[in-house]
């Protein structure tokens, strides 16, 4: 039997403490309460992506575990909680889609990352809040080529069918919707 | 501004979505670790993601799960994950060069000679790879003759530098082709030039260099 399970709304703060609940006390009751919340939209997400429902379930729980295992690495004043837990189950997908990745991702360490303040994770809330505001501002077209890139794992020539256009016309599209995304983002940066 | 912007955003994109096979995706962790630029936009791409994930309409889920996940941390306690990471294999690298960290990790071919002043090397990927991966190696000077591509192709510089149709890439900077553009390019004089090349489908062999471009193709 499946249910529609978790919770609505999970602000970012709360899900930068649960996690931090985490890395210094192993809290399992913090780990329940981000597993109702992201767990079933990770699914979601892998769903999107053309994962199998089996696959998408076992990628899902194993994400959920890797916030569980490297809840000490998170910093908030480098993403956000749901930031974090898209690139871990990124990550997963595209290494369940090859067979192995023969290099690591590039290591953080080699950046000096900076310890998260009260400064850089209101700095993080606010990029959050400007990304959600650049979205706003493009097209339907832009917004919904966007889409496609994060959600259908389509080709050029299938998003040129979805959108009803010649296939060069996708390409110069795609560039110009990401440019488009791209000026917003500056524009808030202001 | 560098010619890098205007080129490498979308792939930038795909990259944050997980959308790039696995040439490419090794070739923008490379340009990555070479561009503070373009780590500051892909980490607002990847941002993208998470604001996604929020918005995302949430899955039916097995109610069983939850405890699933709680067992399974019990074992991880006594079962610590230990990825072996293969010592990586290279080939001569040019004097004062340092590997950008991604392309540290991966095996690489010995150098193959393609034509006079230019050699390649071949980077392993993974089995079931779409695209194709290998370094290039090109002397001062050297004029590349016009080749189109089949497919999708994307170069990133790794030292040295060149011109092509009237852009200069140099070290970090990402050049595209597709089957719309030709190629033109020239080799900056003073010092080879090294670069990382990704690419799916087949150069078109219309020129002489077309047809030792097939080298690459099985390489």
């Amino acid at each position: 039997m499946s249910v529609r399970s978790g919770p609505e709304t999970l602000s970012a703060i709360e899900a930068s403490n649960l996690i931090n609940r985490i890395a210094v006390a192993k809290d399992r009751q913090a780990f329940a309460l981000l597993f109702a919340y992201y767990f079933p939209r990770v699914k979601a997400y892998l769903l999107r992506v053309g994962v199998s429902p089996g696959l998408a379930e076992e990628l899902a729980q194993e994400t959920l575990l890797r916030v569980w295992r490297k809840a000490e690495s998170f910093n908030p004043g480098a993403a956000t909680a749901s930031t974090w837990i898209f690139v871990i189950a990124r990550n997963l997908r595209t290494d369940g889609l090859r067979s192995e990745r023969p290099y690591p991702e590039p290591d953080p360490s080699e950046e000096p990352e900076q310890p998260a303040t009260g400064e850089t994770i209101v700095a993080c809330l606010e990029r959050r809040e400007r990304l959600r505001q650049a979205l706003g501002a493009l097209s339907t077209e832009q917004a919904r080529i966007i889409e496609l890139f994060y959600f259908e794992d389509l080709p050029h020539s299938e998003i040129s069918n979805v959108l009803g256009v010649p296939l060069g016309t996708v390409k110069s599209r795609i560039r110009l919707a990401v440019q488009r995304l791209r000026a917003e983002l500056e524009v808030l940066e202001l | 501004m560098k010619a890098h912007s205007d080129t490498a955003d979308d792939l930038l994109l795909r990259h944050a979505a997980g959308r790039l096979d696995a040439g490419f995706s090794l070739l923008m962790d490379t340009h990555l670790a070479l561009s503070a630029e373009s780590r500051t936009l892909y980490a607002q791409y990847e941002a993208l993601g998470g604001v996604i994930l929020d918005e995302i309409t949430p899955a039916d889920v097995d109610p069983a799960a939850l405890n699933r996940a709680l067992s399974a941390i019990e074992s991880l306690k006594t079962n610590k994950s230990n990825n072996l990471v293969h010592a990586p294999r290279l080939p001569a690298m040019p004097e004062c060069f340092t590997q950008p960290p991604p392309l540290r990790m991966t095996q690489i071919d010995s150098w193959r000679w393609i034509a006079p002043g230019v050699r390649s090397a071949r980077i392993a990927l993974p089995k079931g790879a779409k695209s194709r991966a290998f370094l290039l190696e090109i002397a001062p000077e050297v004029t590349l003759p016009r080749h189109g591509h089949e497919g999708e192709e994307a170069t990133c510089v790794l030292k040295g530098g060149f011109r092509d149709r009237g852009a200069h890439y140099g070290p970090g900077d990402i050049a595209r082709a597709d089957e719309r553009i030709e190629h033109d390019i020239v080799i900056d004089p003073g010092e080879p030039c090294l670069c990382l090349i990704a690419m799916e489908g087949r150069t078109r062999p219309n020129s002489w260099f077309g047809r030792l471009y097939q080298n690459f193709r099985d390489i």
